[in-house]
């Protein structure tokens, strides 16, 4: 039997389609039909009182996987390992066979950024995430995902793509991708940058998961805002990426201004149609 | 560029976006402006659903001017969680005398020593009570 190039290539890893759990819409997610995987916040949750709700889905043989987002792994001061601890923690509670976080840095200088910023992608700083990177791999006990971030600005000294600082990271530290299409159509928007490049020079075979979500476009510049519906650019993204390399799963991210439960179950049911599309 | 000049230049950006620092040679003014607008919406929309319904009703349309104003001259320091900036903020208020003492609310400070450890700093990065990303 040929192996099917659609098989997930980490083992355990998700399939089909996700949405975010978050507290604001346990109930919500418990009932959604056509939901095969829930991703959580990792630092907003306690491994050792996780919320029933993710006990519920779990039984149902949902996976659950951890996303942190404050590891600060484009950041060039020491990895706080308090942290990846806690991420461990939270995968090992949730029996994750996976678990992820951006490439952006968070915090420097005694000060917190609030949300993710980018790194310059220069050969020093591609180094520096190398670093964290592996270090996170060492203490993490489960494989590790990294996801692209929606930049609203870039360093003067960027001296590689996108893709070429992706794919070289994943291919130097063996981490999987968390490819987020919307933050690709950010950067599309915001920076000028050609999706179909990026997706031309990332290792499309280290892809563990598509992240998709809705935003705004404003005065020329694309706001990733989670609160809004998914716009058209980012599924013809979703079916560019499903063309080249199908995914082997692809997952709703929406955090604010929950819409009702159909609106979500529709947005899901859009995802799934391109994610699922036979194609020549 | 070594990692600590990484580190340097890393700071120095996050200055320039949240504390008022002057802006890194290279980068687009607007582009910084436009970051710098994206992280104090997120910050005040968190601090919005983090500050007691009792204050919001209090202060009614006036808070939203005193938190821009408040992250304005307050950069999230490393160690202090969203739950830390919304309780300092509410001191604030109080102390200002803007939103009378609440007898029922147990202050996080008070209970804080005696409820250290793990489960208490895990609790203090909770980012939200929502997400951590933009809106």
């Amino acid at each position: 039997m040929t192996p099917s190039p659609d098989a997930p290539a980490l083992p355990g890893g998700p399939v089909g389609v996700g949405i975010g759990w978050r507290r604001e819409i346990d109930l919500t997610v418990e009932r959604l039909p056509g939901v095969d995987f829930v991703e959580v916040v990792a630092e907003d949750l306690d491994p050792d009182e996780l919320p029933a709700s993710l006990g519920v889905l779990r039984e149902r043989g949902l996976p659950v996987l951890p996303h942190a987002v404050s590891l600060s792994l484009g950041g060039a001061e020491p990895l706080r390992h308090d942290r990846v601890r806690h991420l461990a923690a939270v995968a090992d509670a949730l029996g994750a066979p996976m678990a992820s976080d951006h490439v952006a840095f968070v915090r420097a200088g005694g000060l917190e950024s609030g949300h993710l910023l980018p790194v310059p992608r220069t050969r020093e700083a591609l180094a520096v995430v190398v670093d964290n990177v592996r270090a996170t791999q060492a203490e993490l006990g489960v494989p590790l995902a990294l996801e692209n971030i929606a930049p609203l600005l870039a360093w003067p000294d960027d001296a590689m793509t996108e893709g070429a600082f992706l794919g070289e990271l994943c291919e130097r530290t063996g981490a999987w991708l968390l490819l987020d299409v919307a933050n690709l159509h950010a950067s599309a928007v915001n920076l000028g940058q050609d999706p179909g490049e990026v997706l031309d020079e990332l290792p499309l075979e280290r892809v563990v998961y598509v992240h998709a979500a809705g935003g705004v476009e404003r005065d020329g510049v694309y706001h990733d805002t989670h609160a809004h519906p998914l716009t058209p650019p980012v599924l013809d993204l979703l079916d560019e990426l499903c063309a080249r390399r199908r995914p082997p799963a692809v997952l709703l991210e929406r955090d604010d201004r929950y819409p009702p439960d159909d609106e979500l179950a529709a947005e899901l049911a859009a995802l799934r149609s391109v994610h699922a599309r036979v194609r020549a | 560029m070594s990692r600590e000049d990484l580190a340097a230049r890393q700071a120095a950006l996050l200055a320039a976006l949240v504390a008022d620092g002057p802006a890194p040679a290279g980068f687009d003014p607007a582009r910084l402006a436009l970051e710098a607008d994206a992280l104090r919406a997120k910050r005040r929309r968190l601090l919005l659903r983090l500050i007691p319904a009792e204050v919001h009703e209090q202060l009614g349309a006036d808070l939203v001017a005193r938190i821009d104003g408040w992250i304005r001259t307050h950069a999230r320091r490393t160690g202090t969680s969203l739950h830390d900036e919304a309780t300092a903020f509410v001191d604030l208020l109080r102390a200002a005398d803007l939103v009378p003492p609440s007898p029922r609310r147990r202050r996080r400070g008070r209970r804080g020593r005696g409820w250290r450890g793990v489960r208490a700093m895990r609790l203090s990065w909770r980012v939200t009570p929502g997400s951590p990303h933009p809106r």
